[in-house]
């Protein structure tokens, strides 16, 4: 089970990817290493699994041995005797490893670690100690390696010693007097006295094969591990480049230039390796992790550069200066701030002139034509910033226009550095602050009506039932006479209520405006002299006198007809129902600049103890009893009416007289 | 001659009673139902001359109710609403319905609009209008231009010269508004000058003669601040 948290997923995977590579990096680089070293020859690669002597290893080392006995011999260098001290040295550390025997019998030099008398074999088939069957041998004339009384063509590629003969440096023409031979143990033995570079190699090389193998299948299964999780892999390596986002561009760059030459360096230095087991292996390992870490490095930045895009060159120096002076001037007024930025442009753009000049003056061109081109990616920068600015302030201009035409749901989106966002945003917390006030109003309007018709209609239902069961009784015969006299009241009062209900319902749905209009042009004097002709009989039952004065030309106004007949329906019963007896009732049209005036006066026939305001309250009533007939509502509902056909409704009380004006506007 | 059988339809039971009394106390035969789904099924199993249809009702509306009895059968329907908006008039009859009639209603009102419904469904139903080029109509309006007289639901009307040269005035373009000096000018034959008196006059007194509710007019309206109509039905 794996009980390690989420979070330490894409870390281990990325860790198995990251040991994998250099595990089997170092494996290549050393194998590849190896076989440049060994000119190419594969073979080498096999070398800590078979027998040492048949490595190239082996081979190597004795042809550097019998270079060592041959070059203070044979080529007489001029520090002949250090020559002859140093491989004296190398040979005696090797112990019982080497017979080995030099001499230049026309110098008179002789080397040796043969005790006795020793006389050099003149023939191929040389004197072969007990246990020591392989050996290099030059006479004089020849360079020969023999093993096991075999002589070896050392001419041949796949003998292993081609690549070994040109340290070997044998000048055949002077080497007369030169005799070389140097015979290696079959077994080779730990030297208790000194350091035996023979023993060592041989056991070093057997463990770091394996160690080899080991890291190089280690590196393998955790490459599948990784390539298992390339998921969890990825989602570092996306962490990774968000860290390394971090970092400036100019900081990259200035990384990056010694990393590309140390891994040049290194590269060439990897081709000339010179093997000596098992010191070279921890140097191409230590050589291996420098190139690896500058390779893990360009990674990174690759990586970046994939998973920022264009962000890995827009985060630098200069834009982060400029975003934070961005912040920096959000604590100011949004005048101020412009007002600022451009007054710092202009101080940085003389700096920089007069930086880049005083560079130029004093020769360093590069740095002042880097100042100058700083210089221009800030005007442009500004300019860019600029236009941006003024873009936005259009969309903000556009954006209140769209508000103020009702558009409660478009948001004004702009980018979070615009000059502009804040107010933006601040604009956008308006609109949906309206939005919301808006819906609720609407949901509310639209409660109240839903309560106006359902109420309206639960009050008509049982009204409905009253009014036809009045009536039937009403009908019955044979009733006493009271009875028949309060039948007669609640037929009645029943018939005030069923007006009364009407009257709240008109009022209602009219002060609501939920009311349907039919606007439409029509003659305001018209409409007048057709409700006071249908009115009529009324009017004249009541004996008031009515000046009516009307122009005979139409005065055309844009209003609802019917709406407007209630309104004038309304005025002429109220002042049927309270004016003064016998007294006379002004009705007047007028049209002047403002538009058409229609006025209808009446001398109250009681006294009014009340305010304009207060008689439009609704319920109250002219005469404050309640006795009379009517709801009430009727002046309320001609008001309601003339505001919501398009007129404006006045009233005036001026001792007994009672005046109301309607004002509309007329069209041509 | 067979009793006329009125099917009343109301979700109160009290009012489908009320109007019951009423209808039998004017000699018809009549049969309730309270919802709009057992209205369906008695026009199917009955003999149904009439219907007086509520609007708001369980299971099946009075608006719906309309629609279906319309899609089979022609009788004359009378639609009894508390809505008493104008758009709620027009809808009803648009669906089919004969007539409307507010709640809470006048029951004389409702007996007169029954029998002019059940009159002009029982003698004039099967009159093809279309064929006779001398015959002005509207609704239940039918104006006979050989013998200058008017019917309403097959009913004749007494109207004065007068009257009835308006009447035929407006019925020859129904729906079309006259101003009362075309009017004045066309009846008269006089110039007309203030005449908006005189012309409602008269037109209160044809209403008052053809309409069952002269104060919520269905033929003669007013069209209040532009002139006059008869409307086209």
């Amino acid at each position: 089970m794996d009980t390690k948290s989420k979070k330490s997923k894409p870390f281990t995977a990325w860790l198995s990817f990251f040991l994998a590579v250099n595990l089997l990096a170092v494996f290549l680089i050393t194998c590849l290493s190896a076989v440049a070293h060994s000119g190419g020859n594969l073979t080498v690669l096999q070398a800590p699994f078979v027998d040492y002597k048949s490595t190239i290893f082996f081979k190597e080392r004795s042809g550097h041995y019998f270079s060592y006995l041959y070059d203070p011999v044979g080529n007489l260098f001029a520090d002949q005797n250090a020559s002859l001290d140093y491989a004296k040295w190398c040979l005696n550390e090797e112990g019982s490893n080497v017979k080995y025997y030099a001499v230049n019998t026309a110098a008179g030099l002789e080397i040796t670690n043969i005790a006795g008398e020793f006389s050099f074999p003149e023939a191929e088939q040389a004197p072969v100690w007990q246990d020591y069957n392989y050996y290099w041998y030059f006479d004089g004339q020849k360079l020969q390696v023999i093993d096991h009384g075999q002589p070896v063509d050392i001419q041949r590629r796949d003998s292993g010693y081609r690549n070994i003969l040109p340290y070997v440096n044998i000048d055949t023409a002077n080497s007369a007097h030169t005799r070389v031979l140097l015979a290696v143990r079959d077994t080779l033995q730990e030297n208790p006295y000194g350091h035996s570079r023979y023993y060592s190699e041989k056991q070093s090389l057997a463990v770091i094969g394996w160690v080899y193998i080991g890291a190089g299948l280690l590196g393998l299964a955790l490459l599948v591990y990784a390539i298992m999780r390339r998921r969890d892999k990825r989602e570092f390596d996306r962490r990774l480049a968000s860290w390394a986002g971090r970092l400036w561009l100019e900081v990259k760059v200035l990384l990056s230039l010694p990393a590309a030459f140390l891994l040049l360096m290194l590269f060439s230095e990897l081709r000339t390796v010179h093997f000596d087991l098992p010191g070279t292996v921890f140097m191409l390992a230590a050589m291996s992790g420098l190139l690896l870490l500058g390779c893990w490095w360009f990674y990174v930045i690759l990586l970046d550069l994939l998973v920022n895009r264009s962000n890995f060159f827009r985060h630098n120096l200069i834009n982060s200066l400029l975003k934070w002076y961005q912040r920096y001037e959000r604590q100011y007024a949004w005048q101020k701030a412009m007002q600022q930025r451009a007054y710092l442009l202009l101080a940085a753009e003389s700096v920089l002139a007069v930086m880049s000049v005083l560079f130029l003056l004093i020769g360093n061109v590069l740095l002042a034509v880097l100042l100058a081109g700083a210089g221009i990616y800030l005007i442009y920068r500004y300019l860019r910033y600029y236009n941006q600015t003024i873009t936005d302030l259009g969309k903000l201009i556009d954006h209140i226009e769209l508000i103020k035409n009702g558009d409660m749901n478009t948001r004004l989106e702009l980018a979070a550095e615009s000059s502009m966002y804040p107010a933006a945003q601040n604009l956008n917390s308006i609109q949906a602050g309206m939005n919301i006030a808006v819906t609720e109003q609407l949901k509310s309007e639209r409660l109240k009506l839903d309560l106006i018709t359902n109420v309206s209609h639960d009050l008509k239902t049982p009204l409905t039932s009253i009014i036809s069961y009045v009536d039937l009784l009403a009908r019955e015969e044979g009733l006493p006479e009271q009875a028949n006299d309060y039948i007669q009241i609640l037929a009645q009062k029943s018939e005030r209520l069923k007006n009364l209900i009407q009257d709240l319902f008109d009022l209602s749905k009219a002060s609501s405006d939920n009311i349907a209009l039919d606007m439409e042009e029509i003659d305001l004097a018209r409409l007048l002299k057709q409700t006071l002709a249908d009115m009529e009989e009324p009017i004249n039952a009541s004996g008031l006198a009515f000046r009516v004065n009307i122009p005979d030309e139409p005065v055309n106004i844009v209003s609802d007809g019917k709406k407007l007949y209630r309104v004038w329906e309304n005025l002429i019963t109220n002042t049927l129902k309270y004016s003064l007896a016998g007294s006379r009732v002004f009705i007047d049209l007028t049209v002047d600049t403002q538009g058409a005036l229609a006025t209808i006066k009446n001398t109250a026939n009681y006294e009014m103890t009340f305010g304009e305001e207060e008689i439009l309250q609704r319920f109250v009533r002219g005469d404050q009893s309640r006795s009379s007939e009517g709801s009430g509502l009727g002046l309320s509902i001609a008001q309601s009416f003339t505001q919501i056909c398009g007129g404006h409704f006045a009233m005036k009380i001026d001792g007994d007289l009672f005046k109301v004006e309607l004002r509309f506007k007329t069209v041509s | 001659m067979e009793k006329q059988q009125i099917l009343v339809v109301d979700d109160d039971r009290e009012i489908v009673n009320a109007i019951a009394i009423n209808l039998q106390n004017e000699g018809y035969e009549v049969l309730k139902a309270f919802d709009g789904l057992q209205a369906l099924d008695m026009i199917s199993t009955q003999k149904v001359h009439l219907i007086i249809l509520d609007v708001m009702m369980p299971k099946l509306d009075g608006l719906s109710t309309t629609l279906k009895i319309r899609a089979e059968k022609n009788l004359p329907i009378i639609i009894l609403s508390a809505k008493s908006e104008d758009t709620d008039k027009i809808l009803g009859l648009s669906m089919g319905a004969d007539d409307y009639v507010t709640k809470p209603f006048n029951t004389m009102e409702l007996m007169a609009r029954v029998k002019s419904q059940l009159r002009r469904y029982l003698t004039l139903g099967d009159v093809n209008v279309q064929a006779r080029p001398d015959l002005l109509q509207s609704g239940g309006l039918m104006f006979d231009l050989e013998s200058h007289t008017l019917e309403v639901d097959g009913e004749p009307v007494r109207l004065t010269a007068t009257e009835t040269k308006i009447v035929e005035l407006l019925m020859r373009s129904p729906g079309r508004i006259f101003p009362a000096e075309e009017i004045y000018e066309r009846v008269w034959g006089e110039t007309a000058f203030g005449v908006e008196n005189t012309v409602m006059v008269h037109i209160r007194r044809i209403r008052e003669k053809i309409e069952i509710n002269p104060k919520e007019p269905k033929y003669l309206k007013v069209v209040w601040g532009i002139g006059y109509k008869i409307e086209k039905i």
